[in-house]
């Protein structure tokens, strides 16, 4: 009798462990991304228009370590940017960002990787915005001008995003669009919607304006993106 | 007072059985995603060296990030469960260096009970001289993370595999894809994996392949 009253106690601890477990594995409250209201303006085409901004260089996302591969790749790890030469000295340069809305709220990351052939010609430019919450937004653009890092011996510096540390390009104007194409009126393109973004489709403009030039040669200041986009099949 | 500890031994006992089980579980097997294959399949190779951001690991999945200082958190509340990385590719083939920026943020969709602890991966590649490419993916660090937990309880510090793969079905059993006007790799996938270094540095292998080309008009 008393061994099966054990037994009963025990099945019915036994399968008290498996609910209990069960119920933690269900109910274990799993991290969850914060996410800001969404500033967003509805078009008079049903489409949609955001802008994000990105101050510099206070936004810029200096990365830890060290990372050499050969002489061709080189970091600035104080500038979050790296870049890549080959042989013909064509240019390809990452850089990182924080993400702000128009509100000056981060709300993500923002990843720019600019391809400059040999020569000088302009740069093309791949913008990633990874916006945790919601999902990402990739965009592609033909730059203004050459947008990729280079070289500059200046400040304890070796490398700068040229329009964004470099004062020399601002000589005489404190704003500039970047974008300047393929779509018209000086516009890039969604290339890439993921998340909540997924099936977008539309331009934006990428705009850099000088708030202030410091004594060293740089300067601070913000970019803008600004997207009007619509689902592809409205 | 036996009759308690009977039912104690039972309690322990069924949660044991369910701890080993939903290590044990099954279901995440039938979301990853196997390697490519192929002669156009594009094979690099990386070392994660430059990252910022969260750790992937079981704390973190779980809602309780480290964050040594050596890490270089993300402290903004909208980027805590984020990491980005900065690094070169090498071809496996002919050892062409490329840059690529990676973000991973924490999958939206987890469940200890479904055995996915994965991160929604968001790619950003370039060669010099090439037209850039976009790719999203999702990788579930469910096995990988589990083995590392045996690993440590058993005490030997040994990774179990040489090969984990990461790269899964994404929420709605999405796919892998690649954004890439201008490359031959627009509409393509992506696989990754990881080779634990047993005590060195990791290695992470990413593959590429370019769509299927259409059928031939009957």
């Amino acid at each position: 009798m008393l061994a099966r009253t054990m037994a009963r106690y025990y099945i019915g601890g036994f399968i008290g462990g498996l609910l209990l477990a069960a119920l933690a594995a269900l109910l274990w409250p799993l991290p969850e991304h914060h996410r800001f209201r969404s500033l967003i303006d509805v078009l008079p085409n049903g489409g949609r228009a955001e802008t994000f901004v990105i101050r510099w260089p206070q936004d810029r996302l200096e990365l830890p370590g060290d990372f050499l591969v050969g002489d061709r790749v080189a970091r600035a790890a104080a500038l979050g940017l790296m870049v890549l030469e080959d042989e013909r000295d064509g240019r390809v340069s990452a850089e990182l960002f924080r993400l702000r809305d128009s509100a000056g709220n981060v709300i993500g990351v923002a990843a720019r990787m600019a391809i400059a052939p040999p020569a000088g010609a302009r740069s093309t430019t791949d913008w990633l915005l990874v916006i945790p919450s919601r999902g990402s937004l990739a965009l592609r653009q033909l730059d203004s001008r050459d947008l990729a890092a280079r070289r500059i011996s200046r400040g304890g510096a070796s490398w700068a995003s040229p329009a964004l540390d470099d004062s020399r390009v601002w000589a005489g104007r404190s704003r500039m669009t970047a974008s300047a194409g393929p779509v018209a009126g000086m516009r890039g393109s969604v290339l890439h919607g993921n998340g909540e973004f997924r099936g977008m489709t539309g331009r934006h403009t990428e705009t850099w304006t000088v708030d202030e030039r410091l004594p060293d040669g740089f300067a601070r200041g913000r970019i803008l993106i600004e997207t009007e986009m619509q689902r592809s099949s409205e | 007072m036996m009759r308690w500890i009977a039912a104690f031994a039972g309690l322990l006992t069924g949660l044991v059985i369910a701890v080993v089980a939903l290590l044990l579980n099954p279901v995440p097997h039938r979301g990853l995603l196997q390697p490519l294959s192929g002669d156009d399949v594009l094979t690099l190779r990386y070392q994660q060296v430059n990252s910022r951001g969260f750790d992937p690991s079981l704390p973190a999945f779980l809602g309780r990030p480290p964050y040594p200082e050596d890490r270089m958190p993300l402290p903004d509340p909208a980027l805590r469960h984020l990491r980005t990385t900065m690094l070169v590719l090498t071809g496996r083939e002919d050892g062409r260096l490329g840059l690529a920026v990676r973000t991973s943020a924490l999958a939206r969709d987890n469940s200890l009970l479904q055995g996915r602890l994965a991160t929604e991966e968001h790619w950003l590649l370039g060669w010099p001289g090439e037209p850039g490419m976009v790719a999203t993916a999702s990788s579930n660090h469910w096995f990988m993370l589990r083995d590392e937990l045996w690993s440590r309880l058993h005490g030997s510090g040994v990774v179990l595999y040489p090969r984990y793969l990461l790269s899964s079905l994404g929420s709605g059993r999405t796919l892998p894809e690649i954004a890439a006007a201008g490359s031959p790799f627009a509409g393509g996938t992506l696989r990754e994996w990881v080779e634990p270094g047993q005590g060195r540095a990791s290695h992470w292998v990413i593959q590429l392949q370019p769509p299927a080309p259409p059928p031939p008009a009957p």
